[in-house]
């Protein structure tokens, strides 16, 4: 009897004993390992660029800062220096010139019908003709319209083998 | 009237069943018959050319229309006397659809549209089909099964059939496959020729008479 208490109790010790050794060494050694994923770890990181990250919604992409506009204004050399005031009248006639081109088809016009209105007729047939070309161009692009709707209205609606059967979706 | 031959692609046999319907028509109508090549390959007006060289007679004369740049019937008045005539002016197209032939395939009377059950070609006239929709064409429109093969199965024919049938008359008689057709000239249809494309073309006469409540 004396001996299977002994036994016992020699059992419980060597476990507590093992306890003890469990706990002083490979407990440590894990928290040990803990700290040095702390050390690792991204905080310091993401501290250190934390200046620079910051979020960016759809207003500050509204927000952008682009060229407002481009200098539409042509450039005059100066080589013409001392000679202002002549550039200035050149500059003047031919607006006024080009401006006064510009009337004076609307006033052909006008003077035709009053004097000689058999002859506006032939103004007009001009201006006809010189319409046609556009008018050929835009029936050109109604066609090719036209074509691409033909050709984009057709459905394929069973594939045999191969065989294929399409119909009209106009 | 206005017979036009024509399909948005190439080499359905649309030249070959022109001339062969030409030439058949000449010989069974009592009619003047005026072809046309509207096609700037001019496969039609050649042929017809080197044909002057045979034997036998003329049959018919071709013009060749749509060389110059200029839209044809621009003046309108000649296309709608071609139209009321009594005379048969056939028309032949090229296998593109281009912008000059608007006029003509608006104002024909019968459109005959040969075409295969091939994929593309299928799928082509489909195209066709959607574009003298959209130009509100006034012509009746015929399918003509072209280098038809009866001894094969197009797994395809039923389903194309009724989606055809929808827009116009679909002959039943297919001109078949035959080499004979390869050979034709714009003077003669020689008996293989004919026997190849009488049946089609019978049914395709019946059916002008028919809508236009004359006899060719």
């Amino acid at each position: 009897m004396i001996k299977i208490s002994l036994c016992i109790l020699a059992v419980y010790l060597i476990y507590y004993a093992g306890n003890i050794l469990y706990d002083l060494f490979l407990k440590k050694e894990r928290e040990t390992y803990k700290e040095e994923t702390e050390e690792f770890s991204l905080s310091e990181i993401s501290e250190h660029y934390e200046s620079s990250v910051m979020n960016v919604g759809i207003e500050d992409v509204e927000n952008l800062n682009t060229p407002k506009s481009f200098s539409k204004n042509q450039i005059h050399f100066d080589y013409t220096e001392g000679k202002d005031e002549r550039q200035d009248l050149e500059y003047l006639r031919e607006k006024f010139e080009s401006e006064q081109d510009l009337d004076e088809p609307v006033q052909n016009k006008t003077e035709n019908t009053k004097d000689f209105p058999s002859t506006n007729e032939d103004n007009q047939s001009s201006v006809q003709m010189e319409s046609a070309p556009s008018i050929q161009k835009s029936n050109k692009d109604k066609w090719h319209q036209m074509l691409n709707l033909a050709e984009t209205s057709v459905q394929l609606i069973a594939n045999n083998d191969g065989y294929k059967t399409y119909q009209s979706t106009m | 009237m206005i017979i036009t031959f024509a399909t948005q692609k190439g080499g359905t046999g649309k030249t070959t069943l022109a001339i062969a319907f030409a030439n058949y028509i000449s010989a069974i109508s009592e009619r003047k018959l005026n072809v046309f090549d509207f096609d700037y390959q001019k496969s039609f007006y050649y042929k017809w050319k080197d044909d002057e060289l045979s034997e036998s007679p003329k049959l018919y004369e071709v013009e060749i229309i749509g060389d110059d740049d200029q839209q044809p019937f621009a003046d309108f008045e000649t296309l709608i006397n071609l139209k009321d005539s009594d005379e048969i002016n056939l028309f032949d197209l090229a296998g593109t659809l281009d912008a000059k032939y608007s006029d003509l395939l608006i104002y024909s009377d019968f459109i005959v549209i040969p075409f295969e059950y091939s994929d593309v070609s299928v799928k082509s006239t489909l195209v066709f089909i959607n574009m003298l929709g959209l130009l509100e064409s006034e012509a009746e429109r015929v399918f003509i099964r072209s280098k038809y093969d009866k001894g094969y199965k197009y797994l395809n024919q039923e389903g194309m059939d009724i989606e055809l049938k929808k827009f116009g008359m679909l002959l039943e008689n297919p001109v078949f496959k035959k080499n004979a057709l390869q050979k034709i000239d714009t003077r003669k249809l020689t008996y293989e020729q004919k026997y190849g494309v009488r049946r089609s073309f019978d049914e395709l006469v019946e059916y002008i008479n028919q809508t236009l409540k004359i006899t060719l």
